[in-house]
């Protein structure tokens, strides 16, 4: 047995013998973790969404089906985004290329996350913005929900300066307690799940707060009904 | 090397000198009291969320040994290492074999009270290991080579302009500026070098949950993501107390502590690892490492009334609300945990013997527990730990180590005093006659270092009120 195994059996056996007692979930904690009603029609929701994110400066722009890609192009040449880096073997992706195919981003460089970091990384700190999909979002805090996977690098809503999301309409949740209700997540959980409420920011200095530290600087949300 | 016991008088004298410190501490301890203040703003709804932490909290506890094992199973599975550490020289070890063994020289780091606990960055040091800290607040503290004074907010003791300075000697190539955009963009700069390059990562973990084998963490900054996401080995350390048992636990858990720390409603990132880097996917770690750490955890388990000591989700909201704390400040403390969470958990980390003096911190005015978001009755774990450490029952360290001769006398001798009419006629009439005269007594000394003695009356209370009677008789 090495060491770590030793000291799991000896930790092990001392808590065992500390004298638990099983403890009952408190009547409120069932009633305050039942799946709360859909409470909120999808109005309200992108409402609450837009005012909690805007709250923390980010810039939330509503949009539809038809007309994301020209929202998008206003945004890019909005913030003079010359480079954009978007998942790769996505619909996402397709669609973006087919847009460019169409002639739209006169002013932007499309560009995909197509290899590992390792090969990857110059351009992902390189580029100016990047754009993903979403899991969702929640309308109580207005945070994003996003599940990286083998199309969206976890990067991507991390190391551009410029993080650009899209976020479905109908898939806005109305609390976290929602989320963790009915996700599915207790059987399977993505590897990694990301809440993003903002632009990063700090306040450790003094407590006067400053946007942008080493997360992305600016949070820019397509709500797309 | 035996080192002094903590003396809370020295270290009072001492911070409370710092009258920079004080203005600091005064102005942004009554920030974040507001800003909770302000979020938790409806109190029946605060009351029941409370309620719900203490249970999820309790229930934990309750289940430790269960949980950690059902943990330890599904992290495995998902392809993360766990590792178990009695002691924090084990849990050094482990770190360092892990860094070791991929050939680094150095480390970034999230913020994690737990690696402040085990002295991590010294013993990385001593090893030629570069630890480097990436919180705002770490960053700032390592290059004044201090500890935090803050759980929350490490480097919150100081000023702009002495952060001014700090950059501007510490940092190469960097000038003098006191602008805090500037501060934070030139520590971005610096930083964003780090975490391009950086081989290992490591952070603390906020809450484990044994159901999906998840590690989340809050903040901020994105400094945390990028120790976690970037680097091919990621290193998570944390206490065995803070496993929580299902995902359903975690909202209300999250909502209580960035209310309390902050007043945010939610913080710019909650990031949920469930496993390293899976085929096809781009990035992420290639190895996680999860370091269980005990370091006495399982002794204070044991206790049913100071197992709630472990209940806390390190918010730090009972240093911001602490009238000691907030005068005198983190490091005066003497340990990696400051405030009313700290008066109760080191002592029974480290012995009563060598810092139970800290249990003297406290007028028990009881503002602690009532803030507290998992309903820590703190005030009474310190009256426990007085008693302990007079008449111990050995649940703590160095139980009864501060049990005096000296006092048991004083309190035998009152006693006597008050129980024989006689004498206590005696001592009320000298002490009036002698008043004068006494108040110069050495013994009397740390009542009159700062305090006028009152004037005792030459009728006691008693004498008058058989002589005149009372009203309503």
């Amino acid at each position: 047995m090495n060491r770590s195994e030793n000291s799991k059996v000896n930790i092990l056996s001392r808590l065992s013998r500390a004298n638990l007692e099983p403890v009952n979930r408190l009547e409120t904690q069932e009633k305050l973790q039942q799946t709360q009603p859909v409470t909120g029609n999808i109005d309200l929701r992108i409402e609450q969404v837009q005012k909690m994110q805007e709250a923390v400066n980010s810039e939330v722009v509503i949009s539809t089906t038809d007309t994301w890609i020209s929202d998008l192009t206003d945004i890019l040449n909005n913030h003079g985004i010359k480079r954009l880096l978007c998942g790769s073997g996505n619909t996402l992706e397709h669609d973006l290329k087919q847009a460019v195919i169409n002639g739209a981003f006169e002013h932007t460089e499309l560009l995909a996350y197509e290899s590992t970091i390792e090969t990857f990384k110059t351009t992902l700190f390189d580029v100016d913005a990047a754009i993903t999909g979403s899991f969702g979002a929640i309308a109580e805090n207005g945070a994003l929900i996003l599940c990286p996977d083998t199309h969206e690098a976890r990067t991507l809503s991390l190391v551009p300066p410029i993080h650009i999301a899209l976020l479905a309409a109908d898939t806005i949740y109305g609390d976290f307690d929602e989320v963790m209700a009915t996700a599915g997540w207790q059987n399977q959980i993505p590897a990694n799940v990301l809440l993003i409420s903002g632009p990063s920011k700090t306040a450790d200095i003094e407590l006067v707060l400053t946007h942008g530290v080493h997360g992305p600087k600016k949070l820019i949300i397509l709500i797309i009904r | 090397m035996t080192e002094k016991p903590y003396s809370l008088q020295k270290n009072v004298s001492t911070f409370l000198k710092n009258g920079q410190l004080r203005n600091n501490l005064r102005f942004s301890m009554e920030s974040l009291r507001q800003k909770r203040a302000a979020l938790f703003d409806n109190k029946t709804e605060l009351e029941s969320l409370r309620e719900l932490g203490q249970s999820i909290r309790q229930r934990s506890l309750n289940q430790l040994p269960e949980l950690l094992e059902q943990l330890e199973k599904k992290c495995t599975a998902n392809g993360i290492n766990v590792h178990w550490a009695e002691t924090v020289e084990d849990a050094n070890q482990i770190v360092l074999d892990v860094i070791e063994h991929h050939g680094a020289k150095s480390v970034i780091k999230g913020k994690s009270m737990v690696s402040e606990e085990m002295h991590l960055n010294s013993f990385l040091k001593n090893h030629d290991i570069i630890p480097i800290e990436t919180d705002l607040g770490e960053f700032i503290i390592q290059l004044a080579d201090e500890k935090p004074s803050h759980i929350v907010v490490p480097a919150i003791h100081k000023n702009r302009d002495e952060i001014a300075e700090l950059f501007h000697k510490k940092i190469p190539n960097t000038p003098y500026t006191e602008d805090i955009k500037e501060l934070n963009a030139i520590a971005r700069k610096e930083l964003r070098q780090k975490f391009r390059q950086a081989d290992i990562g490591l952070s603390g973990v906020n809450m484990a949950v044994a159901e999906t084998g998840t590690l989340c963490l809050v903040e901020n900054e994105g400094n945390g993501r990028m120790c976690t996401t970037l680097p091919k080995v990621h290193i998570a350390v944390m206490g065995l107390e803070k496993v929580v048992g299902k995902l359903v636990d975690v909202p209300p858990l999250l909502k209580l502590l960035t209310g309390s720390a902050t007043g945010q409603k939610i913080t710019t990132y909650i990031n949920m690892i469930t496993s390293p880097r899976k085929t096809g996917e781009k990035d992420g770690p290639e190895e996680i490492h999860l370091v269980i750490l005990d370091n006495k955890r399982s002794k204070i388990l044991a206790d049913p009334q100071l197992r709630q000591t472990l209940q806390c989700i390190r918010c730090g909201a009972c240093l911001n609300h602490c009238p000691v704390y907030t005068r005198i400040g983190g490091h005066a403390y003497g340990f990696v945990y400051p405030g009313p969470i700290g008066t109760i958990l080191t002592p029974q980390l480290e012995g009563l013997d060598k810092t139970g003096d800290l249990i003297n911190a406290s007028s028990l005015c009881n503002a602690c527990e009532e803030v507290c978001p998992v309903k820590i009755p703190i005030p009474d774990l310190i009256r426990r730990l007085r008693n302990e450490s007079i008449s111990g029952k050995e649940s703590v360290e160095g139980a009864g180590s501060r049990s005096s001769i000296a006092e048991m006398s004083v309190w035998k001798g009152w006693k006597i005093l008050n129980k024989s009419t006689t004498l206590n006629n005696i001592v009320v009439k000298t002490a009036a006659l002698t008043r004068n005269q006494i108040q110069h007594l050495p013994f009397l000394k740390s009542w009159t270092a700062s305090k006028t003695l009152p004037q005792f009356p030459k009728e006691s209370m008693l004498d008058r009120v058989k002589k005149k009677g009372v009203a309503d008789e």
